[in-house]
């Protein structure tokens, strides 16, 4: 049942896209639905929206920090500072590890912060990990 | 100019002392003055005491003859007329007692020696029927006169009639009968006064002695005879010794010797006095203005040879005094800037302007520009315009404003500063620099990089049986290195890092920090069996995490490599070196590589044989006890261990 819940990524690479939605993909665990937008402007224009069917509201965000135009940060604050957004997870997958970076995300309300691990393995493993965690251990509010 | 001011003090006293010596003579003189005058008068006194006293006798002994001829002219007559009638006596006798002041009375004295006839009768009644035999003065002139039968003058007696006098016996002889004597009775007192005028004797003591007795005395009652100002004159007369004591009264030597003297003589004291203390002043007012003008060469020599410009100007701006250095500074000579107005130091700009604002700020007592410097802009006479430091101070000379500007040539302090200025601003630019190539490490590197690495995975997943054993080991080295840049690009994130951070300076538990390192590294510690020995270390101040770092960098070092079969750390603070030690077993290090070993990425052995490593462990240290302001050095001996050491404080550095 946790299948249909629809994952927004948000990621401007198209290789580092590929490689965590051939992360979410593998062995055919996991068929959720997944969107992808490629800038920040792009993912807040997809938020904005009212929640239909075929435009379903997302159970977890994937975002990026480093993003063309509008940050990755902006857009973490404009999610959780808007109400019918704000209980929607949002893990931050970045390349950066600084600390000051991981600290503005928590304040900022993100609910977890992963570095993009170089080593593929790592990353199907933490992807894995990620989908264990969202879909089957903890409990979400209930979609509108 | 040195003004040794204690020398003064002593010319000082000197000066003082030769001044009242000067006091006291000028007063002696002064005294001896009064005295050589005291005593000039006195002479002068007795002069005339001598001279009056010459006259004196000289009246005496001329007027005597003429009496006495008289009183022999008397007699004779009586010899011619043998025996006149008393009648007629008595007129010439009275004639002669009137013409001879000192003749008191005339009288016949008889054969007898008694007195019949005196003339006047009155006044000497007890003389009439007086027998002259009574007394032997009398009585031996008696005899003398009338054995000589040439008149005889008696020695001085007791007038019968009282009073003092003598007497002259004339004796009468008539055809050889002796018929008694005339007798001619001197009043002492009546002759002395009729011989001198009141007034030439009346401020003058007089004495008439007589063989030895007073026969006349007019003395101020306690005068004695006084011989500085008197005179003693003795002369005989018709066989009678006389004495004659001549000397001033009270009242002469009062009118002569009067106050004028000590009039002059206080007057003399005084003015050497005045003199002296006039003098006194005079000397210290010398002395001070040589010690002022002293003072004055100093304060000049000081002022000019003062490294800053010194201007001072009245509270119109007018400018009183100048410096060497602020000529120097301004280039105007010292005549051409006394006198003007300050203004010619500022900018043509800002003259009038800044002119009327220091006034304003000075006359309106701003506490601005008073005492603090402040950074203002000059020109110098060539018309260049330089920045200057100007420090005002106002101060009151009589009643007077002025004000003191210090000035400093500051051109190149500017020049400096701007230098530096500009440096810094290099040196953020390229720091900035540093940043963004850290970011662009992170992460603009770094995304390729984990692209390559991804496709790689994913094209041995697809493809791994098309590949085949060769391709997919390829393949695997591929990741591997990728693996292994994006290893280097985080160390140089993190040395960026490192060098970037502020430092915290947070008391810091050493021994905790190392059990922490410790408690992280059990299992690679375990593996590569190390012992690790840990002493009691001090406390800190810094940053526990990186000092965490530091530890963990200089151990993994220490038994990385190391081939020791018991390999083993010793962790402890060298109280010799004032150092934090770790001391392997290791392989050491070659003293040649004293710098090198701390390069980034600097490897001195192969990987093959130490394992993985970047060779940033050791750059991290140095990096680490240098943001601590510390230091860090080795000492290895090959074959047997290196000890690092490191100090966190510059303080407690004793190295090499």
């Amino acid at each position: 049942m946790n299948d249909n819940k629809l994952i927004l990524i948000v990621e401007d690479s198209d290789d580092d896209y590929y490689a965590t939605n051939r992360a979410f993909k593998k062995d055919g665990n996991l068929s959720n639905p997944i969107v992808r937008c490629e800038d920040g402007q792009e993912a807040l224009n997809y938020l904005s929206q009212e929640w239909t069917p075929s435009h379903p509201k997302p159970a977890m965000i994937l975002l990026d920090l480093n993003l063309p135009g509008l940050d990755g940060r902006l857009v973490l604050k404009e999610i959780k500072s808007t109400r019918r957004l704000a209980n929607i997870p949002i893990v931050v997958l970045t390349t950066s590890d600084d600390e000051k970076d991981i600290e503005e995300c928590y304040d900022l309300g993100a609910n977890t912060y992963i570095q993009k691990p170089v080593k593929l393995d790592s990353l199907f493993d933490a992807v894995q990990k990620l989908k264990d965690y969202w879909f089957q251990i903890a409990i979400l509010p209930k979609g509108d | 100019m040195h003004i040794d001011v204690e020398s003064t003090g002593k010319r000082f006293k000197l000066s003082f002392i030769v001044v009242f010596i000067c006091v006291l003579l000028s007063m002696l003189a002064s005294l001896w003055v009064w005295q050589l005058a005291d005593n000039q008068e006195k002479h002068l006194i007795k002069l005339t005491a001598i001279a009056k006293s010459e006259l004196i006798e000289h009246q005496f002994i001329n007027s005597m003859p003429a009496i006495i001829s008289a009183l022999e002219r008397m007699r004779n007559r009586w010899v011619a007329r043998e025996g006149p009638p008393f009648e007629e006596w008595r007129l010439d006798a009275q004639d002669y007692v009137n013409d001879h002041a000192g003749l008191r009375a005339v009288e016949w004295v008889n054969s007898e020696y008694v007195v019949k006839w005196v003339v006047p009768l009155q006044g000497n009644e007890s003389a009439v029927d007086l027998d002259l035999s009574f007394e032997k003065n009398r009585l031996k002139a008696l005899e003398r006169a009338k054995v000589s039968k040439n008149f005889s003058l008696s020695k001085p007696v007791q007038l019968v009639q009282g009073g003092k006098g003598f007497l002259a016996y004339f004796p009468i002889y008539i055809h050889g009968r002796f018929d008694g004597f005339i007798l001619g009775v001197f009043d002492i007192s009546q002759l002395v006064d009729s011989l001198l005028p009141h007034e030439f004797i009346n401020d003058y003591n007089i004495e008439v002695l007589s063989e030895g007795s007073v026969m006349f005395s007019k003395v101020e009652a306690g005068m004695q005879y006084d011989e500085s100002t008197g005179f003693s004159h003795s002369f005989a007369l018709h066989g009678v010794d006389w004495e004659l004591l001549l000397w001033p009264k009270q009242s002469r030597i009062s009118v002569d010797d009067s106050d004028i003297h000590y009039i002059a003589l206080l007057n003399g004291l005084f003015v050497s006095f005045l003199a002296g203390i006039a003098s006194f002043y005079l000397i210290k007012s010398r002395m001070s203005e040589r010690i002022i003008s002293a003072q004055d060469v100093e304060h000049k020599a000081t002022l000019d040879n003062a490294i800053d410009g010194i201007i001072t100007i009245d509270a119109h701006g007018v400018i009183t005094s100048i410096n060497n250095s602020a000529v120097n500074i301004f280039g105007y000579a010292k005549e051409e800037s006394i006198g003007k107005n300050f203004s010619v130091f500022m900018p043509k700009a800002h003259r009038g302007e800044c002119d009327q604002n220091l006034i304003d700020d000075l006359t309106s007592g701003n506490k601005k520009i008073i005492g603090t410097g402040q950074r203002v802009k000059g020109q110098r006479k060539n018309g260049q315009i330089f920045p200057l430091d100007l420090g005002v101070t106002g101060f009151r000379v009589a009643g007077e404003q002025f004000y003191c500007g210090v000035v400093r040539d500051i051109s190149k302090q500017v020049a400096m500063e701007r230098e530096r200025e500009q440096l810094i601003e290099r040196l953020t630019k390229s720091n900035e620099e540093l940043d963004n190539f850290a970011y662009i490490a992170s992460h603009d590197l770094k995304e390729p990089l984990r692209a390559i690495q991804n496709h790689a995975g994913f094209l041995k997943e697809d493809y791994e049986t098309e590949l085949g054993e060769d391709g997919v080991y390829k393949l695997d080295r591929l990741v591997y290195l990728g693996s292994k840049m994006e290893q280097l690009i985080s160390n140089l994130m993190y040395f960026s890092r490192l060098g970037r951070e502020e430092q915290s300076s947070k008391q810091v538990n050493m021994d905790e920090a190392l059990s922490h390192v410790l408690e992280r590294l059990t299992e690679s510690l375990q593996e590569h069996n190390v012992e690790v020995f840990a002493e009691a270390l001090p406390n800190v101040v810094g940053n526990q995490t990186r000092l965490e770092e530091l530890l963990y960098n200089l151990i993994t070092n220490g038994y990385k490599y190391n081939l020791s079969e018991h390999k083993s750390i010793n962790v402890n603070y060298d109280l010799e070196r004032h150092a934090f030690c770790v001391k392997d077993n290791g392989i050491g290090i070659d003293a040649h590589f004293k710098t090198e070993v701390f390069r980034i990425f600097k490897r001195l052995n192969s990987n093959k044989k130490f394992g993985e490593g970047t060779g940033a462990g050791l750059t991290f240290a140095k990096k680490i006890v240098e943001q601590h302001k510390g230091k860090i050095w080795f000492e290895s001996e090959l074959g047997k261990g290196t000890s690092f050491y490191f100090t966190l404080k510059e303080s407690e550095v004793e190295n090499e």
